[in-house]
C-alpha cells in the first residue's frame, strides 16, 4: 500500500512505532492514513489550537500535511517547529470527529512524538509515572508519600526539576483519603468469580477515590461480585512515548482479564480515556495475529461506567446542565453518544449543548505539557460556560474534573465540574 | 523569489515579528489548498488587524512583490496557490463580525469570518446569511466573495454576489477604496466578485441578512429518470414555487450514500430529489398539494415528506454525507462544478456518465437541480500519478461537456489555476482579452494572486470569436478611427439627438427566444420596455422592469434599477474598439472569469454598446422596485480605470462631449 519508496522516509526505530494505524474505514499504514487528507480543512474549525492561534500550523491539516511532507522526503524536519505544531495537539479527537475521511490525526501526531523521541512532561514527573508502570508497588508508596507531604509542594517548585508541583498543587487541594481504606469492607470483592471487573482509573484509585466508590456502587446495582483490576494498562507510556513498555504492560493487562472467567467478565473503567485506550488494544499487536485476536475479543469486554446508568432515571438540577467531552482520542465512541443522549433526555431544557466550535477540557497531564496553551484553553473554555451560565458540568474523567474546578475556582466560582459517575449518585 | 531584509523588516514592523513567518514548514504548509495546487510562497503573513492591509499592500506593490489572500483554503481550484511565489496574506486572524442591524437587516464583518459563525450569531435573532455553500462551517465570508460561492439555496436566493452589500477593499496599489451598491458607475462590487483576490483584498464586507422562514418543509421523492426528476423542478419553477433547496443525485450515488449513511433512501430509481419549501403556514399547504400533483405527473415512485425534525435531519443526513460516503474510499476526491442550464441537465449527466464509465471511473453525482449545477465526486490517490493525470483529464471532459450544453466550467468553485485552461475552451478570444484588460487596468504588476483564472498563451489556443452584430462593430470602429466622440442612445431617454453623433440601438429591437424550460428570455438591447413587458404578459411571465419608457439596454446600463442585475444571465456587448465579447447565456450561475454582466451594469455605455441580454423570467408578477434617481456622481478612481483601460481615448458617451 506505501507507494512511497521506503529510502525516502526518516529513520524509524520500528519498535518504536505502531505497525498500522485501525481507523473506522480500515487497516492504514500512517504514510497511507496521512495521505487520506483530503486538504478540505472541516478539522481546523473544530480543534482548539487553531483556534487560539489561526495559524495552518497548529491545525490538523497543517499536522498531517507537515508529516506527509516530511514522509514524502519533501520537508526537512524541523524539530523545534514540529514540537510546537504538535504541542498544540490535546489528542482530543474533535479533528477525526468532523473530518469526511475519519483521519486518527490523534494517532499521527503520537507517532511523532515517538520519533522525536523527546520526553514532554516534566521530567521527574515523567520518570514518577513511568515506575506506575515498572514498578507499581514502589510508585503507590512513593505516590502516597508524595500527597501526604502536599504542605511543602510550593516550597518544592523553587526546586530545578520540580516547578511542575506548584501546578500540582492548584489541582489537589487536599490530600485524598486512601480509596483502600474506604473499600475496607471489601463488601463487592469477589476475585474468583465476579460479574464484573471494575479498572480504576490512576485519579479513581488515588486521587479522587469517591469516583471509584460511586463507580462500584453503581455497577453493583447490575451485578452482585466485582473484582478489581488496577494493574496499569499502559496508557501513559502510550501517550508519552514509550511504544514497547506499553505494549508490554497492555499485554499484561489482556493476560490478567484472560485469567479471570476465561477473559468473558465485562471490564468497567470510569475514565473514558482508559475506555478510549483500552478499545485500541487490537491496534498494538497488528503483527502477532494470535494477539491481536485475544486484544479484539478483550476490546469488545470493555464498558464505561455509563453503561450501568438506569434505564429509566429522573434527577433535577434547576440551573443549567453540560457535558464536557474533554477525553484522549475519539469523540464520537458509544459512552459519549450515549451519555448525549441521556442527559438531553433527562435535562431536556436544561441541557444545554455543546457548539461544534466549543473548547472541551484538554485531558490526561495536558497542563503539564503545555501549561500556557492549557491555560487559554480553559479560558476560553469557562468563558464559554460563563456565557451560557451553565452551573453544573459533568465530565466523562476525574482529571479533567479536576482540572475544571481549578478553573473555575479563579475565572467562575459559581460553577462545578464532578464525574459523570456523580449523576447516578443524584438519582 | 527571495524577499529582500528590508522588506522583511518593513513587514514585521507593519504587522510584528511574529506574524512574519519564513520558516520552512510554514511555507509550505500555506502554499495549499483543497485542490491538486501546490505552491511554495516565500514568506506567510499572519494579519493580526484589517487595518494592517492596506500599508503591507502598499509596501508590497512598491517592491513589485506579489501576494495572495489565504484564509480557509477550502477552495478546489487552486484559486490561494501562490504560483509566483511571493507573500501570502493570512486572513484567519480577521474573524470578528462587527455589527449586526437586524432593523436594516445587514451585517459588518471581516473577511476571515467562517460562514457558519455568522450563521450562528444570527440565529437567535431570527435571521440568516442566505449563501450556503457546502462547507460553510469552514469557508469564510472573504472566500465566498472572493469565489462567488453559492450553495443549496441558490436558486432562491442566489450566491454570494447578491449578498453583499458594500465592501472596503484595498486595490493591487495599496489604495483603499470603499465600495457601495449605491455607487455611480458599473457594478464593482459584483465584479470583484468571483475574482479569486486577483483584484483586490476586502478588509471589511458589509453583508445583507434576512429573516428566518415561519415554516420549512423538506421531502423526498424518487423518478425512474433523470428527465422526470428535472421536470418536476421545471414545473415547480412555472408554477411560480421557487424551493429554497432542490438537491438531487443519481442512482449510483444514491446506492453509495444509503450503503455509508444509512439514511433510508430508496436506492431502486434512477433519480433522487431532496426539496425544501418555505414561507407561510397556508401557503405551504397549496405549495405542498401542487408540489404533489406536479411530481405524480412526473411519474414520481416514493413521496416522503419530513413530518418531524428528526425525520427531517434524516432526509438530510444522506445528503451531507455524500463527501463522505465517497472520501472513505479512496485517499482524494476531485469534486467538479460544472453547470448547465437546467434543461440541459439530462444531457449533460448522460454525457458525464459515458464519460466514467468509458474511463472506467466510479464517481458519486450530485447536482443542484434547480440551477442546474452538478457536482461530479471522482476517487483517485493523488499519490499514484498516472491515476491523478487520468482522472484530472477525465474532469476536464467533464466540464468540456458542460460548456458544450450551453454551460460553465464553474458555477461556484471558481477557475484558480485548475480550470485555467478551459477558459479558452469556454470563452472566445475577445472575450479572454477584456478579462486579461480589466485585470491589466486593476493590476498593472500583477501582483495581486497572478496566473490565475486566465489563461496562459490564449491567444493560440482560443477559438475564433463570433459576432452576431457585425454593422454595429463596424460603426463604432469608423468612430474609433476618427477618434470621434459619440453617444450610445435608446430611445433617447438620456441623450438628447443630434449633439454628438450616436449609435442607435434602435434596430435591435428583437426578443430572439422565450425558453420556457428554464425561465429565461435573450432579447436584444433596444427592445422597449413597454413591448418587452407586453411580450411577457402574452406568455404569462414576469420580470421586475417596469413598463415605462426607455429601452432594455437603457435600464440594464442606467444605474436605475439595480435589483435587476441579479437577474441578467447572459450578456453579448461590443467594446469600444469594436470587438464583440459574450459572457453567461441561460446558466443560472456562472464562476468562470471575472462577471461580465457587473462590468456594463451601470456603467451608462460608457464601457461598450450592450447589444444582448439574457434573464430570469417568473411564472408570478413580482414586485417591481422604484427606479433610483440617475446617478451623477463622478465614478472613483477603479472605474476610472477601467473606462481608461477599455476606452482610451474617452470616446463613449462622455457627458460633456
Amino acid at each position: 500500500m506505501i507507494l512511497f519508496p521506503k529510502n525516502k522516509q526518516p529513520e524509524l526505530k520500528p519498535n518504536q512505532h505502531l505497525e498500522v494505524l485501525e481507523t473506522p474505514f480500515g487497516v492504514r499504514a500512517l504514510y497511507d492514513s496521512v495521505s487520506f487528507c483530503n486538504r478540505c480543512g472541516t478539522c481546523a474549525q473544530v480543534c482548539p489550537s487553531y483556534h487560539l492561534s489561526r495559524n495552518e500550523i497548529d491545525s490538523p491539516r497543517g499536522r498531517n500535511q507537515a508529516i506527509r511532507l516530511i514522509l514524502e522526503g519533501k520537508l526537512r524536519p524541523d524539530v523545534s517547529v514540529l514540537q510546537t505544531s504538535l504541542a498544540g495537539c490535546t489528542l482530543c479527537g474533535r479533528c477525526m470527529q468532523s473530518c469526511a475521511g475519519k483521519i486518527p490525526t490523534s494517532d499521527h501526531v503520537l507517532e511523532v512524538y515517538r520519533w522525536l523521541d523527546k520526553p514532554r512532561l516534566p521530567i521527574l514527573l515523567h520518570q514518577l509515572f513511568s515506575l506506575r508502570g515498572s514498578n507499581p508497588q514502589k510508585f503507590a508508596l512513593l505516590f502516597r508519600f508524595i500527597l501526604h507531604i502536599r504542605f511543602c509542594w510550593n516550597i518544592a517548585a523553587f526546586i530545578p526539576g520540580l516547578n511542575w508541583l506548584k501546578q500540582a498543587s492548584k489541582r489537589i487541594t487536599q490530600t485524598p483519603k486512601l480509596l483502600s481504606k474506604i473499600l475496607q469492607a471489601k463488601i463487592y470483592e469477589n476475585k474468583k468469580n465476579p460479574n464484573f471487573i471494575y479498572v480504576p482509573s490512576f485519579e479513581a484509585e488515588f486521587l479522587m477515590p469517591e469516583i471509584a466508590l460511586s463507580s462500584i456502587k453503581l455497577i453493583a446495582k447490575k451485578g452482585k461480585t466485582i473484582c478489581w483490576l488496577n494493574t496499569p494498562c499502559g496508557l501513559f507510556e502510550y501517550v508519552y512515548g514509550n511504544l514497547p513498555q506499553s505494549k508490554r504492560l497492555l499485554r499484561k493487562f489482556i493476560r490478567k482479564h484472560q485469567s479471570i472467567e476465561n477473559g468473558q467478565v465485562p471490564l468497567v473503567t470510569d475514565s473514558l480515556d482508559v475506555y478510549h485506550f483500552l478499545q485500541k488494544a487490537p491496534q498494538l499487536f497488528a503483527k502477532y495475529k494470535r494477539m491481536h485476536r485475544q486484544a479484539e475479543q478483550f476490546a469488545t469486554q470493555v464498558r464505561y461506567i455509563t453503561d450501568f446508568f438506569p434505564a429509566q432515571i429522573t434527577a433535577s438540577f434547576p440551573d443549567p446542565v453540560s457535558l464536557d467531552y474533554g477525553t484522549l482520542f475519539s469523540r464520537e465512541s458509544h459512552p459519549i453518544r450515549q451519555a448525549h443522549i441521556l442527559f438531553k433526555t433527562l435535562f431536556k431544557q436544561n441541557f444545554v449543548e455543546c457548539g461544534y466550535t466549543d473548547f472541551d477540557t484538554p485531558a490526561f497531564g495536558y497542563a503539564f505539557t503545555a501549561g500556557n496553551l492549557n491555560s487559554q484553553i480553559m479560558f476560553e473554555l469557562v468563558k464559554t460556560i460563563a456565557q451560557k451560565q451553565t452551573k453544573h458540568i459533568f465530565t466523562f474523567s476525574g482529571l479533567c474534573a479536576l482540572e475544571l474546578n481549578t478553573a473555575f475556582n479563579t475565572l467562575y466560582p459559581a460553577a462545578k465540574a464532578q464525574h459523570i459517575v456523580h449523576l447516578a449518585d443524584k438519582i | 523569489m527571495k524577499i529582500p531584509a528590508n522588506v522583511l523588516r518593513a513587514l514585521k514592523d507593519l504587522v510584528g515579528d511574529r506574524q512574519v513567518l519564513t520558516d520552512e514548514t510554514s511555507l509550505l504548509l500555506n502554499g495549499y489548498d483543497c485542490s491538486l495546487s501546490r505552491a511554495r510562497p516565500d514568506a506567510v503573513v499572519l494579519l493580526p488587524t484589517a487595518d494592517c492591509i492596506a500599508p503591507v499592500i502598499t509596501l508590497l506593490s512598491k517592491h513589485h512583490i506579489p501576494f495572495v489572500a489565504r484564509a480557509a483554503a477550502t477552495n478546489h481550484a487552486g484559486s490561494c496557490a501562490p504560483m509566483r511565489g511571493g507573500i501570502v496574506l493570512s486572513m484567519t486572524k480577521l474573524n470578528r463580525i462587527l455589527q449586526i442591524d437586524t432593523q436594516h437587516q445587514f451585517a459588518w464583518v471581516e473577511p476571515g469570518v467562517v460562514t457558519a459563525q455568522l450563521q450562528q450569531e444570527l440565529r437567535p435573532l431570527g435571521f440568516f446569511y442566505a449563501p450556503d455553500p457546502a462547507s460553510e462551517r469552514v469557508c469564510t465570508l472573504g472566500g465566498n466573495l472572493a469565489q462567488n460561492a453559492s450553495g443549496a439555496r441558490c436558486l432562491k436566493y442566489g450566491g454570494t454576489i447578491d449578498h453583499i452589500l458594500a465592501v472596503n477593499v484595498v486595490l493591487p496599489n495599496g489604495n483603499e477604496l470603499f465600495l457601495s451598491r449605491k455607487d455611480n458607475g458599473p457594478d464593482l462590487i459584483g465584479l470583484l466578485c468571483g475574482s479569486e483576490g486577483t483584484l483586490g483584498i476586502i478588509t471589511k464586507l458589509q453583508v445583507k441578512i434576512l429573516p428566518l422562514a415561519q415554516q420549512v418543509e423538506t421531502l423526498l421523492a424518487t423518478f425512474p429518470s433523470l428527465e422526470d426528476c428535472v421536470q418536476s423542478v421545471t414545473d415547480l419553477v412555472s408554477q411560480g414555487i421557487i424551493p429554497r433547496c432542490v438537491e438531487a443525485m443519481d442512482q449510483i450515488t444514491a446506492q453509495a450514500v444509503e450503503g455509508f449513511a444509512h439514511a433510508g433512501y430508496p436506492t431502486d430509481q434512477a433519480a433522487l430529489l431532496i426539496l425544501e419549501l418555505e414561507g407561510t403556514k397556508t401557503q405551504m399547504q397549496q405549495d405542498l398539494q401542487l408540489l404533489q400533483e406536479i411530481c405524480t405527473k412526473n411519474k414520481v415512485h416514493s413521496f416522503i415528506k419530513a413530518q418531524t425534525a428528526e425525520q427531517r435531519e434524516n432526509l438530510w443526513l444522506g445528503r451531507r454525507a455524500a463527501y463522505a460516503a465517497m472520501a472513505r474510499l479512496s485517499p482524494n476526491v476531485m469534486v467538479g462544478d460544472g453547470t448547465v442550464p437546467r434543461s440541459e441537465l439530462p444531457k449533460a449527466l448522460a454525457g458525464v456518465r459515458k464519460i466514467l464509465d468509458k474511463n472506467g471511473v466510479f464517481a458519486g453525482l450530485l447536482f443542484h437541480a434547480g440551477d442546474g449545477n452538478f457536482h461530479p465526486h471522482l476517487m483517485f490517490d493523488e499519490r499514484n500519478k498516472p491515476e491523478t493525470k487520468r482522472i484530472s483529464q477525465v474532469l476536464r471532459q467533464i466540464l468540456q461537456v458542460c460548456v458544450d450544453c450551453g454551460g460553465t466550467v464553474s458555477g461556484e468553485h471558481g477557475i484558480g489555476v485548475e480550470k485555467r485552461a478551459l477558459m479558452a475552451y469556454q470563452y472566445d478570444q475577445n472575450t479572454l482579452a477584456l478579462f486579461a484588460k480589466i485585470k491589466q487596468a486593476t493590476d498593472p504588476q500583477n501582483l495581486a494572486n497572478p496566473l490565475k483564472i486566465i489563461p496562459l498563451d490564449f491567444a493560440e489556443k482560443v477559438r475564433p470569436s463570433t459576432n452576431p452584430y457585425e454593422n454595429f462593430s463596424y460603426k463604432i470602429q469608423s468612430f474609433a478611427q476618427r477618434k470621434t466622440p459619440f453617444h450610445i442612445v435608446g430611445h433617447n431617454t438620456r441623450f438628447p439627438s443630434g449633439l454628438v453623433p450616436q449609435v442607435s440601438t434602435k434596430s435591435l429591437n428583437r426578443i430572439l427566444e422565450i425558453d420556457l424550460q428554464n425561465y429565461t428570455v435573450t432579447a436584444q438591447a433596444g427592445v422597449s420596455l413597454c413591448n418587452l413587458q407586453k411580450t411577457l404578459t402574452e406568455h404569462h411571465l414576469y420580470n421586475t422592469l417596469p413598463a415605462g419608457p426607455g429601452t432594455l439596454g437603457g435600464a440594464f446600463s442606467s444605474g436605475q434599477f439595480p435589483h435587476f442585475y441579479s437577474q441578467i444571465t447572459g450578456i453579448v456587448a461590443l467594446l469600444p474598439d469594436g470587438s464583440c465579447v459574450q459572457y453567461g447565456g441561460k446558466v443560472t450561475k456562472n464562476a468562470a472569469g471575472y462577471n461580465l454582466i457587473r462590468l456594463f451594469a451601470g456603467a451608462q455605455g460608457r464601457l461598450g454598446l450592450v447589444t444582448q441580454l439574457t434573464f430570469k423570467v417568473f411564472a408570478t408578477s413580482q414586485p417591481i422596485p422604484d427606479a433610483v434617481p440617475f446617478p451623477q456622481s463622478p465614478w472613483n478612481a477603479w472605474a476610472q480605470k477601467l473606462a481608461n483601460q477599455l476606452d482610451p481615448l474617452h470616446l463613449l458617451n462622455q457627458e460633456n462631449a
